[in-house]
């Protein structure tokens, strides 16, 4: 029946549907760029948060869509995965399945080529990995495996791309055959005669023969697959008849065989399997360890494996972000000169405000700017998780340090995502949470995603450095020490909580991980995927940034000062303009003295001034001099007078106009935050979050930084001002304004507190959004967290206030009641687990 | 015998069990099984023993099954984490590695040594 389905229009169709199928590390993915090149690209399944990877590549006038399935060691709905796939073969019917099978492992693979042939699908073999299994000393003879199977057998090497020409040939080959032949049909012996009777059953309704192969829904009927029985139950006009029979004819051969039916099945298969291995294999027979075995004798020795995990960390660490954030230093002048050519588009400056155009253009570009500076390191850091991953250490660190995460209710797979977090100190969690993809316990994967954001990303450096400076000046080494590990810390404890309260229903996955060898990862491979998700990264954030940091400028922004207010400013400024012109007058430069020309002078010399300070070395500054003498002659003498007197005295009045300009400019931005929606909303806030002690402008600050770290200094930095003519660190000015606001170090350890458990940045909860696939988790992750951590430095605060303990105190406080529960936790759990597995001690 | 020494993870040792064992997942307490024998958890590092049968259920057994854990296949225990918790098996020429609580789940014939 389904080989009039497989064939029906097939001549005049020419566009192909190829499902490219396998179990995990077979090298699926390597095919599936072997076949399809650059031409791919990645899209979610509806509903579901798995990648749908779909390519695909011409032959003439025919177009073979590629669609690169998840992974799964077979095709039951257990998981999502294989829920995915098969719902794809189930609803997508694909021309043909590409399985792509590990030559090293063909007797386990084969288990899942026969769940495909089960469902009727012309299969065409890639028998990858060829080269291992030779340098294993395998000889796989093809011609007996492919009339054994009676499918396509090609031998593949992915990685170098071999076989690329004879799998297009086999997969034009199957797509034009007429019919197929009947491939290997795996006898049931046992069972036959109830499989034989429920598909003569199912048969009753035509109906549902047509859309799926009948054999197959009667073997899953007694697997008893509740999707399947489902399916049965609902398009089948006898359905619960029919369920009902095939768990009678379940429980009867149970009974009589004393064995579990999914274990028989299995067992015929491996049976089917391990005689076309016999037929088909032949291992030169060697007693050498292999490479994979030796290596791990050291690398996962059970004294030594922490040391080499330490190692690692440590080498990540210190390439990707220490070394990255020196390559910014290379990078960022061309985020600078990106920003001076947007400028130059905008509608040049004002005298002591700028056109809104041109304010909100300056702001869009500054907000893309500081995290496209992450790019360099984010960029090797994606290299090295490659590498890790390619290599095969990646799934050997979950195995190291799964029995810590698995106490607190996460997945030894959490680790990579809490790393890219930046465990210690500089991290970022939008690769963080991008990398929880592959957690495949989904109550862990939900778990990790809202517990990644706590860690130190690199944006939240500069605030922590600040406070500390000020107020724990003297015990640097141990605030320190207290901000990169009580992240941790409390990230594994509300792990915790999660997974025991709203997780607690969500679909969770034992830890059974097939360990791979280890191989020499590709420079191309690598390659590939680190651009592929730097730019994923760069789309995804840039996008969604761009538009948001829109809406937080227009709340920094309106409803703006009033007239009164500016006209005090347009007069102050008047008055420096006055002065100006006093002193220009009797000069040859008189006429600049004008108002408009004053105006484009004092934009030169800015620009100058920043173009100056963009360039590096002497002959950079020689070209920006060239540049400028070049575009207006005249302007430029006043620049650099050197013995023109006129000029001199021009140049003085100039410096001192725009000094005064800016620290009105300053002053006008600072009034209009302090006016602003925000401001309003810093300060309505305040009776609340006073009981954690902060002020109307930590509010700001701290608000502000949702949609970026990096802001929450920088609006400090605003709000702290003193006028520009002091010329005092950021700290210095703090510390002034908070000796007389009584700012204390208990103040700024609630800032930290609350800052550690503060809700992800704009562009992380956009990745929570994208990972979760729902609005209401990216909802919770910004309301959760900002709870917890309001409460947390609310307690400290209160606590420390009401029994008069310094801020250093209510910090070696906070971290030990915070480390006591974690112990607890991990305690309660080791217990527990030991109770699990003596449940049925009996008592003697 | 690594658990027996193992203070990480004391108080698990083989002995007479029963459990009962849930088929497929259709609801009811399913039929009650024989007594358990020896687990996984009783092999020695470096040792190996045949499996008997599984007592794991839903997803875990499947997996199992598709890992090569049949019954009738020899299972060796390779190395235990530095915790004691996962276990890398050798089975069928894979390694494979599951939590104490799975490996418990697995019964498994006298060890031999390998």
């Amino acid at each position: 029946m389904s080989l009039e389905v497989n064939s029906k229009g097939k001549a005049a169709k020419d566009n192909f549907l190829i499902a490219l199928a396998g179990q995990q590390n077979a090298g699926k993915s390597t095919t599936y760029n072997m076949l399809t090149g650059a031409n791919q690209h990645v899209a979610n399944y509806p509903g579901v948060t798995v990648d749908k990877k779909v390519g695909s590549y011409r032959e003439g006038k025919t177009r073979y869509e590629i669609v690169d399935l998840p992974g799964t060691y077979s095709l039951t709905s257990f998981s999502l995965e294989e829920r995915v796939s098969r719902d794809f073969f189930l609803e997508e019917k694909p021309d043909v399945v590409v399985n792509v099978v590990d030559a090293t492992a063909l007797r386990r693979s084969l288990y899942f080529t026969f769940q495909v042939l089960e469902m009727d699908f012309p299969v065409t073999i890639a028998l990858n990995m060829m080269d291992v299994a030779e340098s294993q000393g395998l000889t796989i003879d093809l011609q007996e495996l492919s009339s054994r199977l009676g499918v396509d057998v090609v031998a593949t090497v992915g990685r170098k791309g071999k076989g690329k020409q004879a799998l297009k040939a086999a997969i034009r080959k199957s797509v034009n055959q007429e019919a197929y032949n009947r491939p290997v049909t795996i006898d049931y012996g046992e069972l036959e005669e109830h499989l034989q009777e429920l598909e003569k059953k199912l048969a009753e309704d035509a109906f549902l023969g047509g859309l799926y192969p009948l054999r197959w829904l009667a073997i899953k009927l007694l697997e008893n697959d509740p999707e399947v029985c489902r399916l049965v139950e609902s398009k089948h006009f006898k359905g619960s008849e029919i369920i009902e029979n095939s768990i009678s004819r379940r429980d009867s051969f149970e009974e009589a065989l004393d064995i579990d039916t999914g274990d028989y099945i299995v067992a015929c298969r491996d049976r089917v399997a391990g005689e076309i291995v016999d037929a088909c294999v032949q291992k030169e027979d060697s007693s050498k360890q292999p490479v994979s075995e030796r290596i791990d004798r050291w690398v996962l020795n059970r004294a030594m494996a922490p040391f080499f995990l330490l190692a690692t960390v440590f080498i990540i660490y210190e390439l990707s972000i220490v070394q990255g954030y020196k390559l910014t230093i290379y990078t960022w002048p061309l985020l600078a000169k990106f920003r001076d050519i947007i400028a130059s588009f905008l509608p040049s400056a004002g005298l002591i405000e700028d056109s809104l155009l041109r304010s909100m253009g300056l702001w869009m570009v500054d907000s893309a700017n500081t995290l496209l500076n992450y790019v360099p390191i984010f960029f090797i850091l994606f290299a090295l998780i490659a590498i890790l991953e390619d290599s095969g250490y990646m799934a050997r660190i979950a195995f190291i340090l799964d029995r810590i995460f698995h106490s607190f209710g996460l997945h030894g797979q959490s680790t990579l995502p809490f790393i890219l977090g930046g465990v210690f100190a500089g991290g970022c969690a939008v690769p963080g949470i991008m990398s929880t993809k592959g957690i495949p316990d989904e109550r862990s994967r939900l778990a990790t995603i809202l517990t990644v954001p706590f860690m130190n990303c690199l944006a939240k450096i500069p605030l922590y450095t600040l406070l500390v400076n000020i107020y724990f000046a003297e015990h640097k080494s141990w605030a320190m020490f207290f901000i990169g590990t009580i992240t941790i810390i409390m990230a594994m404890i509300i792990a915790k909580v999660l997974t025991s309260t709203i997780l607690k229903g969500r679909e969770t996955a034992p830890f059974i991980m097939e360990m791979p060898n280890y191989h020499a990862p590709t420079l191309f491979g690598v390659a590939q995927r680190s651009i592929e998700r730097t730019w994923e990264y760069i789309k995804k954030v840039g996008s969604i940034v761009v538009a948001v940091s829109l809406c937080v400028f227009s709340l920094l922004q309106f409803p703006g000062l009033s007239e009164e207010r500016m006209d005090y400013y347009n007069a102050e400024m008047s008055k420096a303009a006055a002065v100006f012109d006093a002193k220009v007058s009797g000069t040859t430069y008189a006429e600049v003295g004008e108002s408009g020309k004053m105006l484009a002078l004092l934009n030169f010399y800015d620009n100058y001034k920043r173009a100056r300070m963009n360039s590096s070395g002497k002959s950079g500054a020689a070209s920006v001099d060239a540049k400028f003498k070049a575009d207006n002659p005249e302007l430029f003498t006043v620049l650099k007078p050197h013995s023109n007197k006129d000029a001199k005295i021009v140049n003085r009045a100039l410096r001192k106009v725009s000094s005064k300009r800016k620290s009105l400019r300053r002053k006008i931005k600072e009034e209009k935050i302090k006016t602003s929606f925000f401001g309003m909303i810093g300060r309505s806030l305040e009776p609340v979050t006073q009981l954690a002690g902060f002020d109307w402008k930590v509010n700001i600050a701290l608000i502000s930084s949702f949609a970026a770290r990096e802001s929450s200094v920088a609006t400090m930095g605003v709000l702290y001002q003193q006028g520009a003519d002091e010329n005092q660190t950021l700290e210095q000015r703090m510390d002034n304004e908070s000796k007389s606001s009584g700012m204390t170090p208990l103040h700024a350890l609630a800032i930290i507190i609350f800052f550690a458990l503060y809700p992800p940045c704009l562009a992380a909860t956009i990745m929570v959004k994208v990972q979760t696939g729902s609005w209401k988790w990216m909802v919770f992750s910004i309301v959760f967290p900002t709870t917890i951590g309001f409460a947390a430095a609310s307690a400290v605060f209160t606590v420390g206030n009401a029994v008069g303990a310094s801020g250093i105190v209510m910090m070696k406080g906070f971290y030990l009641v915070c480390l006591g529960i974690a112990f607890l936790i991990a305690l309660q759990s080791k217990l527990s687990s030991d109770k699990i597995a003596t449940r049925h001690v009996y008592q003697a | 015998m690594f658990n027996k020494f193992d203070f990480l993870n004391g108080g698990i040792s083989s002995g007479k069990r029963e459990q009962r064992r849930r088929h497929g997942g259709r609801g009811g307490p399913g039929k009650k099984c024989i007594m358990r024998g020896k687990s996984v958890l009783d092999i020695a590092v470096g040792g190996k023993a045949k499996i008997r049968r599984h007592f794991s259920c839903g997803a875990v057994r499947q997996r199992l099954l598709d890992l090569g854990f049949i019954p009738g296949r020899e299972v060796e225990v390779i190395r235990v984490a530095t915790l004691g918790c996962p276990l890398e098996l050798k089975v069928a020429g894979y390694c494979v590695t599951l939590r104490r609580t799975e490996a418990y789940e697995i019964e498994v014939e006298d060890e031999f040594r390998g």
